[in-house]
This record gives C-alpha cells, sequence and structure tokens, in this order.
C-alpha cells in the first residue's frame, strides 16, 4: 500500500512553498505541505485504508487477541447464554445496588508520587479512574497514565503466580525458601544482601525498610527510576503557575507528562483563555532542543541545541545579574530571545518564574533559584521544600550496585517493583552482572526481562488491588485503598516486605494502618475511616517555605560538539520508561507531537534530515561511544538543528503481548553517567519502517480549522447566520452544546485515554492505524504555522460536532443516525448497516467504523474493564462520540427521579473530566448561566467549516497570538 | 417450597434464577425511573400472583416499549399503587393520566429518543 512519504530532498521545495504563501498557512505534517499527487491520492481515499491488506501478513489485532483467544476456551459454547441465568448475592451487601456504580478514593503511583484517584466500580468491578477533586491538589482532573491504569489492571499478560526458576510454585514455597534466606542473611549480618527498588513515598515502606535495616544492618538499598529527573536538586520545587505573568523554560516541560502535570497544568490554565495578551494572560518564553507540551504553547520559543542551553541559560543569568557578565557566543536569535526573556522577568519581578529542566546538569538548574530569589519570584511563584522521596544517605545508585554484582559481593539480589534488566543503561550491561548473583528475587507486575532472569518472580498486585500510601506532589498523605480483590495470586508491595521480614501469610492492610496508627488511631475508628473515605489525611501537605540552600555558582562547563550530534533522551509520552508498554490504549493513543502510534522515534531537525538525506521511517544508526542502536526516523518541525531524540520504553523483549517486539530500546545507548545527555553519531541504517502516524488522518478539507485573535483584535468577525432547508430544533428545556478553548489545550491527550475507557473505545493495532481506522473517537490535530525549523503549533480536539444540520443524519438510509430532541447526533448501533454513508457525508470526519470484530475476541480480563453503561460495538457498525449520553441519560434518570430539571454542571462528559486545563466544557445552551453558554459569548468564539451551514453544537474559541512588544 | 432458599442461606450459596425477561445487550432499561413514575410492575411482568410457573407476560420488544413511551398516560398510576396487581382506576383513566403526567413531569415527546433506550 502507499504510505506517505517525505524525500528529503523536498525539503527545500517545502520551505520554498511555505515563504511563497501569502497570509498565515496552518499545515499538519511535511507531506501535506509538500503535496505530491502520490500524497493526494493517499489522503483523498475515505480512509487512507482504501488501499489492500498485505497478502501474507498476519493481522496485527488478531496478534494481539492471540492470548485473548488462548484464556477464552470454550467459554460461549454452551447452548443457553449464562447471561440467561441471575445468581443474586445470598446476603445483599449493604448500599449496593447492582448496576449503579459506587465510587470510592484511592490512589494510582507514578514516579514515586501519590496520584490521588476516586475509583468508579460497578457491582465490585471497577472500570474508571479519576481525578480525586477533594485533595489539597486535586481536581476531577487526571493524566492519560491514570486513565489507564484500569487497564493495567485487567492486563492479562500479568504474573499470576509465583515462579521459581520460571516454574510455578507457591507462596509457601517461597515462605519457606525466605526463612532459610533469612537464617543465612542474620549470619552475615545482612552483608551481600543488597535491595533494588523504584522511587516512593510510601511511609508503610519507609517503615518497613528501615525494620529490614535493622534485622540486617549490612544490606545494601538502591533506588532506580529510569525516567525520573534531578529536577530541583537538593530540594522539592513546588511552582505556582497561577502566580506568573511570565513563565520562562529552560528544557522544562512543566505542562507535560509527569507527576506534576495535571497541578501545573490546572494551574496554568487559570492565566489563559479569557486572560487576553497585555493583561492577565501569562507570557511564555521557552528555550528547548527538543519541541515538548510547553514549547509548542510558548509565545516566543527558540530551538536551541542540547549542548548550548547551559549557554543559554549562563546569559540569561547573567543578563539578570545574579552571574557575571559571561563570555559564551550566542546567535542574534539566541540574544534576542534572552533579552526579551530576561527583560520580561526583571518587568513582572515578584511575578515571573524561570524555570530550568531536571534533565539539565544540576549546576545549570541551580541558577533558577538564584534568578527567582532575585527577581522576588521565590516564596510567590515557587516555593521550596525538602524532598520527601524516599532517599537516604545510605542509598546508591545502580552503577553502584553493577559494580558490586562484578565484583561478586551480591550473595541475594532482591528486586521490588523496578525492571533494571531492561531499563538500566546499556553500558552497565546490568543483565550480564545479574548473572553473576547468587539468589535473585524479583518482585514485579510482569514476568519481565528482569523477572526472567530470577530465581524467584513473585508477582505483585496492582495499585488497585492493595492497601499502600504514598504521597502526593505536594507531601499531602493519600491512601491507596483496593477497590477490587486480587483475582490473581498476587501480593502487594508491603506484603512482600513483611515476608523478607519473617512475617507469615502478612496483610497489607494491617501493615498500611499500623504506620499511621499514631496520627490516625483505631483503624477502624472516625479518623481513620474519614481519611479512607476522603482519600488523603489532611494536614500532611510538606512545609514549603524553606529557603533555597546556597547554591554553589561553579563554572559552567560547555560541551563540545567535535562534529558530532547531542543526544538526548526523553520518557515517552505515552509509555513512560516502558512500565506502561503492555497497555493498549496507551500504544494505540497518538504521541501528541508526532501523532505516531505503536513505536517510538528518533527525532531530527529538518537540517540534520536534509544533510543525512532522510525521509521519515528511515531507519537510522545512532553511535554512542562503541554502543549503537536502530531506529526509525522522524523529521520534527522545531527540533534544535543537531539534537537527536530518542525515546525510552519501547524495545521491549518479555514486555508481554503488547509490548513485545515494538520500537527500538534507547536505554542500549544511554550512558551511565549522564541519564539524559551524550553524544555521539547518527548514519542512515538499512532499511525503513511503517510508522503509523495519525497526523493526516480525518483530515477536514477546509479553511480556518484553527483561528487566531490578537490584544488588538480580539473578536472573530460574526459570519451570517446560514439559511437552511430543514426544519428547526428546539422546543425541550436542554440544549447540548459543548465549547472547546483552543487556548488552554495542552495536547496533552487526558481527553482521548479518558474517551476511550468511559466508552469502550476498542483498540486496533498499528497495522490498522496505519490504514486510518483508528477508533478513538475524539482527536487532537495537531497543526503548525510558519517554517520547517521552528514553527508556532496548535493543538484542536476535534470529537463529533453535533451537528444542528447533521449531513450525516441526510445520508443514512436506515435511520440509524438521528437528532434528538435535545440535540444530540444519536448514532442506533443496532439499526446500522454499515454503508459508511455517514462517514463520507460528515465535513469533520468524526466518525469511526468497526472493520473487523475488534472486541469479540477480547479477553475475559479485559472485558471485565469495559464500562457497562455503553454498548460494546460489532464488526460493521459505525460509531463515533455520543457526548456521553450515558452519563447525560443517568443524569436524566436522576433528575426524573427527584422530579426536577438538570441541574447546571450536572452532565460532565468524559473528556470534559479529565482536561486538565479545562479547555472543554459542556452543558446545555439554554441556560445562560452554563459555561457553554457564557463561552458562546465571547468574542473568539467560532464554529468549524461554519460555511457549511452544519450549526454544529460542539464549537471553538479562538487562540490567543501575544505579539507583545516586539524587541 | 422454600427448601431452595433455605438451602442457599445455609451453604451460603446463590440461589440460581432462570431469566423470563430478557433484553438485548444494546437495550439499557432502569426500573427505578419507571417505578417513580408511576409505571406499575404489573404493566410488563403481568399478574405474577397468578403465575404457577413464572413467565414472560409481554413480548418486551421494541413495539411494546416504544408505543408506551410514545403515550405514557394510560400506563401511569399513583406511586402507592405502583406493587398492586389489579389496581383499577375510580373514575376517569384518561383524567388521571394525564394529571399524572403532568404531576411526574414526564417529558412525553422526549421519551422517543434513541439514546432513552440505546447507548
Amino acid at each position: 500500500m502507499k504510505t506517505a512519504r517525505t524525500p528529503s530532498l523536498q525539503l527545500e521545495k517545502i520551505r520554498q512553498k511555505l515563504h511563497g504563501t501569502r497570509g498565515r498557512t496552518f499545515w499538519a505534517g511535511l507531506e501535506e505541505v509538500a503535496d505530491e499527487p502520490d500524497f493526494r491520492e493517499w489522503l483523498t481515499a475515505e480512509f487512507p485504508a482504501a488501499a489492500e491488506v498485505p497478502q501474507n501478513g498476519r493481522r496485527e489485532f488478531l496478534r494481539l487477541m492471540a492470548a485473548s483467544f488462548a484464556l477464552a476456551g470454550l467459554a460461549g459454547c454452551s447452548e443457553r447464554s449464562r447471561a440467561d441465568l441471575a445468581a443474586p448475592f445470598v446476603e445483599q451487601p449493604e448500599y449496593l445496588v447492582p448496576g449503579v456504580p459506587r465510587y470510592y478514593a484511592t490512589a494510582t503511583m507514578f514516579g514515586g508520587y501519590a496520584q490521588p484517584a476516586i475509583a468508579t466500580s460497578y457491582d465490585g468491578r471497577p472500570t474508571k479512574l479519576d481525578g480525586n477533586a477533594q485533595h489539597p491538589i486535586g481536581s476531577s482532573a487526571s493524566d492519560v497514565f491514570t486513565q489507564a491504569a484500569i487497564l493495567g489492571l485487567y492486563d492479562p499478560d500479568r504474573s499470576n503466580i509465583p515462579l521459581r526458576d520460571g516454574v510455578p510454585a507457591t507462596w509457601a514455597d517461597f515462605q519457606q525458601a525466605i526463612a532459610s534466606f533469612r537464617d543465612h542473611w542474620k549470619s552475615q549480618g545482612g552483608k551481600g544482601v543488597h535491595v533494588l527498588m523504584g522511587h516512593t513515598t510510601s511511609a508503610t515502606l519507609i517503615r518497613q525498610w528501615t525494620q529490614f535495616l535493622a534485622e540486617f544492618p549490612q544490606a545494601a538499598l538502591y533506588l532506580f527510576e529510569p525516567a525520573s529527573d534531578a529536577r530541583g536538586g537538593p530540594m522539592h520545587l513546588h511552582h505556582d503557575l497561577s502566580q506568573c505573568d511570565v513563565l520562562v523554560g529552560i528544557e522544562d516541560d512543566v505542562l507535560g507528562p509527569g507527576p506534576q502535570q495535571v497541578s501545573n497544568a490546572s494551574a496554568w490554565s487559570s492565566r489563559r483563555g479569557e486572560e487576553r495578551p497585555g493583561a492577565e494572560r501569562m507570557r511564555m518564553y521557552m528555550a528547548e532542543s527538543t519541541p515538548s507540551l510547553t514549547g509548542s504553547v510558548a509565545d516566543r520559543r527558540i530551538p536551541v541545541d542540547a549542548s548550548r542551553l547551559p549557554d543559554i541559560a549562563a546569559a540569561l543569568a547573567s543578563a539578570i545579574g545574579v552571574t557575571g557578565p559571561g563570555t559564551v557566543q550566542l546567535s542574534a536569535k539566541e540574544q534576542a530571545w534572552v533579552v526579551a526573556a530576561a527583560r520580561d522577568l526583571q518587568q513582572h519581578a515578584g511575578r515571573s518564574l524561570l524555570t530550568i529542566g531536571g534533565q539539565l546538569p544540576l549546576e545549570i538548574q541551580e541558577l533558577a533559584p538564584l534568578v527567582n530569589q532575585k527577581l522576588g519570584n521565590a516564596g510567590a511563584t515557587v516555593r521550596y521544600s525538602e524532598p520527601f522521596i524516599f532517599m537516604p544517605q545510605h542509598a546508591s545508585t545502580i552503577a553502584t550496585l553493577v559494580g558490586a554484582m562484578k565484583a561478586g559481593e551480591v550473595d541475594t539480589l532482591i528486586v521490588i517493583d523496578s525492571n533494571p534488566a531492561y531499563s538500566a543503561p546499556g553500558e552497565l550491561a546490568f543483565a550480564d552482572a545479574m548473572g553473576r548473583v547468587n539468589k535473585r528475587i524479583h518482585f514485579g507486575y510482569h514476568a519481565d526481562e528482569t523477572g526472567r532472569l530470577a530465581n524467584w518472580h513473585l508477582p505483585l498486585a496492582h495499585m488497585l488491588e492493595s492497601w499502600s500510601d504514598g504521597r502526593a506532589v505536594d507531601g499531602t498523605v493519600t491512601l491507596v485503598q483496593p477497590v477490587i480483590e486480587p483475582f490473581y495470586n498476587v501480593i502487594s508491595v508491603h506484603q512482600a516486605l513483611d515476608m523478607l521480614l519473617g512475617v507469615v501469610d502478612p496483610d497489607a492492610a494491617t501493615a498500611v494502618r499500623l504506620t499511621w496508627k499514631d496520627r490516625l488511631g483505631d483503624p477502624l475508628g472516625p479518623r481513620w475511616l474519614d481519611a479512607l473515605d476522603a482519600g488523603f489525611i489532611s494536614g500532611t501537605a510538606v512545609e514549603m517555605d524553606t529557603p533555597f540552600p546556597a547554591a554553589n555558582t561553579g563554572t559552567i562547563v560547555t560541551q563540545s560538539l567535535n562534529n558530532q550530534l547531542d543526544i538526548v533522551f526523553r520518557p515517552d509520552p505515552s509509555v513512560w520508561d516502558g512500565r506502561f508498554g503492555n497497555i493498549g490504549w496507551l500504544q494505540e493513543l497518538p504521541k501528541p507531537l508526532t501523532k505516531i502510534t505503536w513505536d517510538n522515534v528518533v527525532l531530527v531537525s529538518p537540517a540534520l534530515a536534509e544533510r543525512v538525506v532522510l525521509a521519515n521511517g528511515d531507519n537510522v544508526e545512532i553511535a554512542v561511544g562503541n554502543r549503537t542502536v536502530i531506529g526509525p526516523v522522524w523529521i520534527m518541525p522545531g527540533q534544535a538543528s543537531n539534537t537527536v531524540t530518542l525515546f525510552l520504553g519501547y524495545g521491549r523483549k518479555n514486555g508481554g503481548h503488547i509490548a513485545g517486539d515494538i520500537g527500538y530500546n534507547a536505554y542500549a545507548v544511554r550512558p551511565a553517567s549522564n541519564a539524559w545527555h551524550a553524544v555521539g553519531t547518527l548514519r542512515r541504517a538499512k532499511g525503513e519502517h511503517r510508522l503509523a502516524s495519525t497526523q493526516l488522518h480525518h483530515r477536514m478539507d477546509g479553511f480556518d480549522l484553527v483561528r487566531e485573535v490578537t490584544a488588538a483584535r480580539p473578536a472573530l468577525a460574526k459570519p451570517p447566520a446560514q439559511p437552511s432547508f430543514y426544519p428547526e430544533w428546539g422546543g425541550t428545556d436542554v440544549a447540548w452544546a459543548m465549547v472547546i478553548d483552543l487556548d488552554l489545550c495542552i495536547g496533552c491527550n487526558a481527553c482521548v485515554t479518558a474517551c476511550t475507557a468511559e466508552n469502550n473505545v476498542a483498540i486496533v493495532g498499528r497495522e490498522q492505524v496505519a490504514m486510518g481506522r483508528e477508533m478513538q473517537w475524539i482527536r487532537v490535530d495537531r497543526y503548525y504555522t510558519g517554517d520547517v525549523e521552528d514553527p508556532q503549533s496548535y493543538f484542536q480536539p476535534v470529537p463529533c460536532m453535533h451537528c444542528e444540520k447533521a449531513p450525516c443524519e441526510m445520508g443514512c438510509p436506515v435511520n440509524a443516525t438521528v437528532h434528538s430532541d435535545e440535540g444530540v447526533n444519536q448514532q442506533v448501533y443496532n439499526r446500522c448497516i454499515g454503508t459508511r454513508t455517514c462517514s463520507s457525508y460528515c465535513p469533520y470526519k468524526v466518525r469511526r467504523f468497526n472493520w473487523y470484530d475488534y472486541t469479540g475476541g477480547d479477553d475475559p480480563s479485559t472485558i471485565a474493564a469495559h464500562n457497562p453503561d455503553v454498548t460494546v460495538r460489532a464488526r460493521g457498525v459505525m460509531e463515533k462520540c455520543t457526548y456521553c449520553i450515558q452519563r447525560i441519560q443517568g443524569a436524566h434518570a436522576t433528575a426524573d427521579k427527584e422530579n426536577r430539571a438538570i441541574k447546571n454542571g450536572e452532565v460532565v462528559t468524559a473528556c470534559q473530566q479529565a482536561c486538565p486545563t479545562k479547555a472543554i466544557v459542556f452543558g446545555n445552551l439554554n441556560n445562560a448561566d452554563s459555561e457553554v453558554a457564557k463561552r458562546r459569548q465571547s468574542g473568539r468564539h467560532y464554529a468549524l467549516l461554519e460555511e457549511l451551514g452544519t450549526r454544529p453544537r460542539t464549537t471553538y474559541l479562538a487562540q490567543w497570538k501575544d505579539e507583545g512588544e516586539e524587541s | 417450597m422454600l427448601a431452595p432458599v433455605r438451602e442457599s442461606l445455609s451453604q451460603d450459596r446463590s440461589l440460581v434464577w432462570q431469566r423470563v425477561a430478557r433484553l438485548p445487550d444494546y437495550v439499557y432499561f432502569r426500573h427505578d425511573v419507571h417505578i417513580a413514575k408511576g409505571v406499575g410492575c404489573v404493566s410488563c411482568h403481568g399478574r405474577i400472583d397468578e403465575m404457577a410457573l413464572t413467565y414472560k407476560a409481554v413480548p418486551l420488544t421494541m413495539q411494546f416499549c416504544i408505543s408506551c413511551h410514545r403515550n405514557p398516560a394510560p400506563a401511569l398510576r399513583p406511586a402507592n399503587e405502583i406493587t398492586h396487581m389489579n389496581w383499577r382506576p375510580r373514575g376517569d383513566l384518561a383524567a388521571l393520566g394525564s394529571s399524572l403526567l403532568v404531576q411526574n413531569h414526564i417529558r412525553v415527546g422526549e421519551l422517543t429518543d434513541c439514546s432513552v433506550c440505546h447507548r
């Protein structure tokens, strides 16, 4: 089949085209600007799918379901369906009504921090996680990882039984083994016992470790978190973006994926949207090597190679006057950026903020507290506290552990919830060193790369099956309570520690209650129950008024490239360090900037691509020292010219059915000394890789899709009302509508994942995505303007527009898509015969067709993740965004029972609920007090493809363009 | 006759019931709203008090459901008569129905939207 390619030699042509156009041109990808006949043919097919499926290729989604078929066994063969039988409880639990969800406060863990969550549970089966609005840092919003955690729970590849040398064993076997191990450890005083775990903030785990260390004083501890950076150095930084008039970032993706994304983005959004430039709107500057979400929404962004970022930071610090005059040479463009940023920082002293990314060397990062101190920002836009990630003096790094293993000093290696055999820097050769260890014990969720090398692989329970605790990013102690009984033979991490402590058949709830006994008292008493109900212990946030310790203003050494390239490493926005690799929802999520699914790529700049003669998907070999890795290249508009970006988390060997065998392993070339930056080379390697990028799928044919307003012209021209042949709707109390503020969208994908979880959206696999058959009901289109070297980015979430004069409704021959009185464009699956006429009539390209039976082969555990209020669609039917009709009807039922109208704000769609910036609002247009009605009055309000006269109910607010004062 | 119930309790095993009224998976039905709005049990479940062996009393086809959704008034009764098996209105059925429509704020006309039952 044809794939869209960008022969690199056309880049010159692309540049000319972009320069030759008059006015602002919005483009989505390099292929689009090049506009070759081949590409046009590929694009204009209804779905790029029109091409045939490779004859000999087994279909990807079938492979994904292979496990499922095996598990499904002979279920479903009996003559009478089991669904015809009803088995009620013998004794009905209190308050439990079948089919009515219950909500529990709990949390997931991310990078050691607790992410507060509310779990929705149907009949004891959790189906959805959302933010905990009661929590001090919380809102109802969440990120993609929290949303997708639910599928991690139901992952059919999870370990479900202890393995001794790969052979199933029992917990009793392990406890017996541990008893003899303990005798041995005791005789040595713990010498030779080495424990490696990920970052944690759990007081219970820390208490248990302390107990372990007391018993085995010579035991060694290593803390290893492959994707956590050294942000803040000696202190924990607490940014308050809601107080920022000016934000200057140097390689710091404060709005990007990570434990602080939701709280940062939600604070940031209070200074955008209706706040206009020159008034309360935050102005943002960003210097970065790799385009990030923060960079994408910055007003003045400049691409700078990773090795030159220290120069920029030094020049900025010097311009503010915290360091002496610099000697660094900056280009005119860089100089202009530094001057403008420094001036803005100073003009807004006390209400500005400089942030420097945790992936830069510590001595560079320490310039930020100096600048913020001098400008009086400390205490206002940024505050400091002691770090509360467990990082005791006696803990050391993974490199030390490998050294000890190689020296034969390690008798027992205990790995807890970490996968170093995969994620340790390649040059350490962790797996080889591990072979020299006598007793290898691995507690983990999967029999992964490390689990395979262990004598004992012991399955851990998912957070949603466990009792635990942790601290949120503000330090608030957040409680984890199980929302389901473990359905495999697994134990929680606290039970694991207790086993190592010699407790027989330990209980995790007891361990957690013991930790908080002093503070909360009786485990069944009111204080404990209140904390459990709320999901956190109030008043436990950290003291944030600690001053930043005097920084050493040591000299900043700039690395010389010697004609080599900057190689930078980034956690993947979908699978992070690899731990979420087996979650299909995340793999199928188009990555925020590249829109690539099911793969990681090597990002290069257009200039580098031109120099090496590369096109998207060409394989390249990256060499760092004598280590190499081969991966497909992606030409990234806005990438710094000599910087190559590698994404972690792929190239798994034992990652499971979904994660296995996709992408390249960037850890292979990751240096042990500097986790985020290396110097290396790139050359064209043999072959090319077909990437499944959705950036050109579902393209709308029209203009002015994304609009901008400026302080000088803050209102868009209102087009005249379009006449229509069709009858008017209305007459009901409720008219549902949605308004999406483009100025608030950071492209984080939380809405897409939330929608997938809420609406049982199927995953289809890489091959089907490449054919344009992804099923997500909401997509986030990404557009660029400007030149390819440094374009401005725009994000535009596009769900169904629920047109009042919907073309799809005119097209359907069987009335399977019809209008409701309240203005919802309904899709009736049981009527649909799959002509796909509606989809070809849809100018917004929001309809999704079930080309195959994508869900029929789901295994029983994945089926359990489904929302029971939403039909699971079969092969041959069309589907699309329903405005979460199940939530609307649920609210109607509640209101009807109470004999009242639906209240303002009572219906919240899944995408709206998850959005950390409140870019999406939904409500009743007929209620003048609703947020939707108010936004519709904004001067920035417009409808997509208004000229077609479809009268969409989903509309947009234009993005601000901050023209600022030109320097 | 109640032996299976006693057995279920003593052995802590569910009493397994045979469904007679099963709706397709793509139909979402809620008892609570129907009860709150005044639809009697007997309207869909039939004279369960007279059944020797429980059977499906009405066809439960879309035709059956939608005829009532189009014109709910005749199926409505006062809240305290919901479970009554042979309730008969005193006086004018039509007048009672239309007064209950108003009293219970029944959204006549909107009940035939597809998404009321299909999601």
